[in-house]
């Protein structure tokens, strides 16, 4: 095995071979040892491999840290019961309805590609869990936070056949490296509504990385409110492995000064009569960067296939930058496919209008923003869309 | 109350070339009156309002305009409208997201602050809102949708005056109220202005035609060419100008 790793080694950075030595050192399990292979293929990701352009983790990773690590601004998403992860790995947890177990067991067949860091976390997960959402179980809230060091976590979330649930994902680092990798496995008819919170640090390089398979007439649907980190990847490849799944990719993003989000989704539509809408906003301030990559791609065979993604961004000030990458990839001839993406700043009528009313101009560019990104969170279900929007417009307000 | 002095503008606007668009406007209008202000498109009746109000953009090279003495072209546009100024807009602008209720809420709330006075309590609003809409014989629905979207001419008219009987200025500037309104929305429109009309108010309307002022009746009227007022009188002057035309009256001053 060693050997096998050193071929690939002359192309990994120093800290790609720390990671990787640190594995050796661990008693590695198949699924481990799986991964850390397609991890060792790239190693620590960077701006020259395809989907990386704007997460350079490698570059992030290798700068000195200023010792600006601090706690995260944010509040997690509350649900009626939880696990929390911190430098430690879990520390805190209580799971009442669902059943669970702690790491994640070894009987996935199918393994989806969930890309450099999602391996990563696999590989050298410290910690992770194995839950079985049960009928009727309250939404769970899994909390990610830290400051210093490199934190790895894995965990795999089934609902079975025909159960609602709601997850909600808080992801506020302040510091250090961290890659959390969770699997969705959601079985014929079942629904899930996930919610995603991330803030981090501007030293902090945080991954929150998802694969989502869906069985046939599942229903997925996903909001998120990215407040951005030095570098944050929010990834998610979800799969419409049967017939008639549905889902929903929804969130929006703000990002200020130093802070950075690259928002990736890759969608395979294998079934027949599929569909996926997909809406992110975002909004970036003078020194924010942010970046969407979106693909959606249509087997030969799914037929009916109905995928509508958009993506929509302001500049709020000179100095911002936004990115975006949408692809459809469309190998069947029935199918409705449409992309749509804007970039702009806001609109001068539209503020003076509201200046003239009596809103001073920072109040009138506030609200004209929140109102912008809001249609990309309002059909969270209630609890987490309040939740989001509320984030957002403190994050808005300054307050 | 309202003082313009040899007013003079330039219309900067990113990508156009700088335009002088006013050329030496004075005009007062005092406290209790209705003063209406007539001109052929192009004549300099919406720039105006524009710089009364502080469009970005609309920059006065010389001359001077006072507010109940302040000098209001030194005023950011929310300070303006904190002392009184509202400009009820000839194109009013969709604001996409936010309910019209809130956004009235907001300004009033904004208004309030910044002169010292308490916020409204949420159901002294509410009374408020419903009382004038139904005075404007407005659908309480439309209190609950975005702003002006999807509205038609007429609505985004009548929601104007909805804006600006809940907000009670002091100095009313209607740039062409009466184009998109019917002949019935007209008149309650017009009896919403009316209501406004006091001796410690001012009011400015802008129009092209006659009809809105057989509605509102003004005080005094002031013809408007080339960027200059270039008659004055009483409101016979707009029932001449309906029926000779502006041609005659510019060849006339010519």
């Amino acid at each position: 095995m060693s050997s096998s790793l050193s071929a690939s080694a002359p192309l990994l950075d120093a800290r790609s071979s720390g990671l990787l030595a640190r594995l050796e050192a661990m008693d590695p399990s198949p699924s481990r040892l799986r991964a850390r292979e397609a991890f060792a293929r790239t190693g620590l990701p960077h701006r020259r491999i395809e989907g990386w352009r704007w997460s350079d983790v490698r570059a992030a990773l290798s700068r000195p840290p200023a010792g600006g690590a601090t706690d995260a601004p944010a509040t997690p998403l509350a649900g009626g019961s939880g696990l929390a992860f911190g430098e430690g790995g879990l520390t805190a947890g209580e799971l009442a309805v669902s059943s669970w177990t702690r790491g994640v067991s070894e009987n996935e067949a199918r393994v989806p590609d969930v890309g450099a860091l999602g391996w990563l976390a696999e590989a050298l997960a410290l910690d992770g869990a194995d839950i079985t959402l049960a009928p009727g179980a309250q939404p769970l809230a899994l909390v990610f936070s830290g400051r210093e060091g490199d934190r790895f976590v894995h965990l795999r979330i089934r609902v079975p056949q025909g159960v609602e649930a709601q997850v909600a994902e808080s992801h506020l680092s302040g510091g250090g490296f961290s890659s959390v990798r969770v699997d969705y496995v959601l079985e014929a008819g079942a629904s899930l509504h996930r919610s995603v919170f991330l803030a981090g640090g501007a030293e902090c390089v945080q991954a929150a990385v998802a694969s989502v398979r869906l069985a046939p007439g599942a229903r997925f649907h996903q909001t998120f409110l990215s407040l951005g980190a030095g570098l944050s990847r929010l990834e998610t490849a979800l799969t419409h492995e049967g017939d008639g799944s549905e889902a929903v990719l929804d969130g929006a993003y703000l990002l200020g000064e130093g802070r950075r989000t690259d928002v990736v989704t890759r969608v395979d539509h294998l079934g027949v009569g599929a569909s996926t809408r997909q809406l992110v906003r975002g909004a970036v301030k003078s020194g924010g960067r942010g970046a969407f990559q979106g693909r959606f791609h249509v087997a030969r065979h799914a037929q009916k296939t109905d995928a509508r993604m958009q993506h929509h961004a302001l500049l709020l000030e000179e100095g911002a930058e936004v990115n975006a990458k949408p692809e459809l990839e469309i190998y069947a001839d029935d199918v409705q496919c449409a992309h749509g993406a804007t970039t702009g700043a806001l609109d001068e009528a539209a503020l003076f209008y509201m200046r003239q009313r009596g809103l001073p101009l920072a109040q009138a560019r506030a609200l004209l923003t929140l109102s912008f990104i809001a249609s990309a969170l309002e059909s969270a279900p209630s609890g987490p869309r309040e939740a989001l929007l509320g984030e957002a417009e403190r994050w808005l307000t300054g307050a | 109350m309202l003082e313009l002095k040899d007013l003079r503008a330039r219309l900067s606007l990113e990508g156009a070339p700088d335009r002088d668009i006013l050329n030496g406007v004075t005009l007062t209008v005092p406290a209790g009156e209705v003063h209406a202000i007539m001109g052929p498109n192009g004549s300099g009746k919406s720039t105006l309002s524009y710089l009364l109000a502080g469009r970005p953009g609309y920059e006065a090279t010389s001359g001077s305009a006072h507010f109940l003495g302040e000098d209001l072209l030194a005023l950011e546009p929310e300070a303006r409208a904190a002392k009184g100024v509202f400009l009820s807009f000839q194109y009013p602008v969709e604001i996409p997201g936010v309910p019209v209720m809130t956004f009235v809420r907001a300004a009033m709330n904004a208004q309030r602050t910044s002169r010292g006075e308490a916020e409204i309590s949420a159901p002294d609003f509410l009374k408020k809102s419903r009382a004038i809409a139904e005075r404007l014989r407005m659908d309480p629905d439309m209190l609950k949708r975005p702003l002006n979207v999807g509205f038609s001419g007429g609505e985004k008219k009548r929601l104007e005056i909805y804006q600006m009987l809940m907000l009670e200025p002091r100095l009313m500037i209607l740039d062409e109220t009466d184009s998109g309104l019917d002949i019935d929305a007209l008149r309650i429109v017009s009896e919403g202005v009316n209501a406004l009309r006091s001796p410690d108010r001012a009011m400015l309307v802008i129009t092209h035609y006659q009809r809105l002022l057989d509605h509102i009746r003004p005080d005094r009227v002031h013809v408007l060419s080339a960027g200059r007022i270039i008659a004055s009188g009483g409101p016979e002057l707009a029932l001449r100008l309906e029926s000779e035309g502006y041609d005659a009256l510019i060849a006339g001053a010519g």
